[in-house]
């Protein structure tokens, strides 16, 4: 096989990969391809894709990717670093000068979104901002848990730009339940909000409102989802709400089943 | 590496891996392993994960019967499946004197058409007259005789989906039946529901993947006039498939809707003093909601 088609093959399987899950899906992989190149290369593309938290606090995206080496770049720290994915933390921090004008609320706004994270991200929280010009801003939030004793991880994550007096975005859930099974959900939306102005109290209650909007949303949709789809997908009892006499006179119910069915 | 470790690490990726994808993920891993074989084991592990993981059923066309019916790695032969209906290849096999596609013995086969019978029943009641059932029976004993009195094996399928596509149910129980005495028989079954979940027109909420779970029991037989021993195999089985998929279904209940909801709320994003008190409104709602469902 080529190793283009390889790559491409391994590049599929990786980007289905729970967020928290890259150590092990890239041990795993290592098992069947001996290539350690080319599983770098898809685990490479997914972060920069997804955005992945390192070393607990430190977030490499395609949004801070240093063009000029293999590292990231943190605006709020002005530091690079490069990633190592077997230990999930950074490595080689240097100083950086960006060379990028920061608005001029940027220090107000990476303080309060430390605290907005403290208050609505129970779990592992990590974020950067990425100064764009001097009115303009990328966001990344990451809420994360990794809980692998009770077999589950999962993240919230959403990534903002504020442009002037617009924020918009999409917010992304990805859950990963596997005990004794592999059940995962996923959620996507995109947020689009007019800022009354550019203060940074304006764009923290723009992005809490959003958010508790769509987290009361996904509440509203799994109610739905259980109701209408899964209750009578198989029901938890006949319609004669006992449970089946099998043997020779099961065919009995195939006697009264056109009743049964039009009741 | 060993054998064991290359299939074990390939089956924890897949249960690693976006179960929305599994059969495109299984394939490609397949193709992979068949391109990079190193060791000649290639083939051997490609056969072993097919039969190992469980995939969304996929739907046969039985032309004898004209129905339909469902396909699985037990009722294949390369690239044919058994129909339970008529219990002929579809698409007919090449035609291999040395390797005959197997079939169940007779006396199997006689009780094959009676489970089918029995769950397409089943399915009727618990899946509200739609969807596709299909079992299949092999023979475990090297000996050709008294088939029944030595045991045997198989699976059974179920298959529903909702009209808009939104609801999507596989269920797969593969089970084996031994003696253990002279009247009494372990059964031994492994249930796994593919369930997946979503309304694309309301949300992009995405709820998909599969549960697992064993259960083993010792059943005695008693045989009378009007009751033969496949008789009582049967009623044991339906009995055993009912309840474990009850108990299944219960726990897709639980993981789906609470443990995922619970993620989200206490681990990942918590709305906080605002919401409480509309969260509080929901989860109030909902205690009504279940109550008039009682």
């Amino acid at each position: 096989m080529s190793s283009i088609k390889l790559g491409q093959l391994v590049d599929g399987l990786v980007s289905s990969a729970p967020p928290g899950e890259l150590k092990e899906v890239q041990q795993n992989l290592s098992s069947l391809i001996s290539s350690a190149g080319v599983i770098n290369e898809s685990l490479e593309t997914y972060i920069q894709d997804r955005g992945v938290i390192f070393s607990g606090k430190y977030i490499a995206s395609k949004y801070n990717k240093d063009e000029t080496s293999t590292k990231y770049i943190d605006y709020i720290s002005k530091k690079k670093f490069n990633v190592q994915i077997t230990s999930q933390s950074v490595s080689d921090l240097e100083s950086f000068d960006p060379q990028v004008e920061y608005p001029s609320y940027y220090d107000a706004l990476v303080q309060t979104l430390e605290q907005y994270g403290q208050d609505h991200y129970p779990s592992r929280f990590a974020f950067t901002v990425i100064p764009l010009d001097s009115n303009s801003v990328q966001i990344i939030l990451i809420g994360q848990r990794l809980n692998n004793e009770n077999y589950y991880t999962g993240q919230w994550k959403s990534i903002y730009k504020v442009e002037g007096a617009q924020l918009s975005g999409d917010v992304k859930l990805d859950i990963h339940y596997y005990e004794e099974g592999n059940v995962r959900l996923n959620f996507d939306e995109k947020v689009d909000v007019a800022l009354k102005g550019t203060s940074v109290s304006e764009i923290i209650n723009a992005i809490n409102n959003s958010e508790n909007a769509i987290t009361l949303k996904i509440v509203d949709d799994f109610n739905e989802l259980n109701q209408r789809y899964f209750k009578n997908l198989r029901r938890l009892l006949p319609i004669t709400r006992s449970k089946i006499n099998w043997g020779n006179a099961i065919g009995n119910y195939r006697l009264g089943s056109d009743v049964v069915n039009k009741q | 590496m060993t054998y064991e470790e290359k299939f074990d690490s390939t089956l924890d990726l897949l249960r690693r891996l976006d179960p929305k994808s599994i059969t495109k993920n299984l394939n490609d891993i397949c193709t992979i392993i068949q391109n990079n074989d190193s060791d000649g084991s290639g083939e051997e592990l490609v056969q072993d994960l097919l039969s190992s993981v469980d995939t969304p059923l996929k739907v046969g066309k039985c032309k004898d019967s004209g129905k339909d019916f469902l396909c699985c790695d037990y009722n294949r032969d390369g690239d044919s499946y058994r129909s339970p209906w008529s219990n002929k290849y579809y698409p007919t096999p090449q035609s291999d004197d040395d390797q005959p596609p197997p079939f169940p013995s007779n006396i199997l086969r006689e009780l094959e058409i009676k489970a089918n019978d029995s769950f397409d029943i089943y399915r009727d009641l618990y899946y509200e007259g739609s969807g596709i059932s299909s079992v299949y029976l092999w023979d475990t004993a090297d000996d050709d005789e008294n088939t029944l009195q030595d045991g045997f094996a198989g699976v059974v399928l179920i298959k529903k989906e909702t009209d808009d596509g939104s609801g999507k149910w596989d269920s797969i129980h593969v089970f084996e039946i031994t003696p253990e005495t002279s009247t009494s028989y372990s059964y031994k079954l492994t249930t796994s529901v593919i369930l997946d979940l979503q309304n694309q027109k309301l949300s992009s909420l995405s709820l998909s993947g599969s549960l697992t779970r064993q259960i083993e029991t010792t059943q005695s037989i008693e045989i009378d006039g009007s009751t033969s021993l496949a008789t009582n195999h049967l009623i044991n089985l339906g009995t055993l498939v009912e309840k474990s998929e009850f108990n299944v279904r219960n726990l897709l209940q639980d993981v789906y809707f609470d443990k995922l909801k619970d993620v989200l709320l206490k681990d990942l994003r918590s709305v906080g003093d605002v919401g409480e008190k509309k969260l509080e409104d929901l989860r109030q709602s909902e205690v009504i909601k279940g109550l008039q469902t009682l």
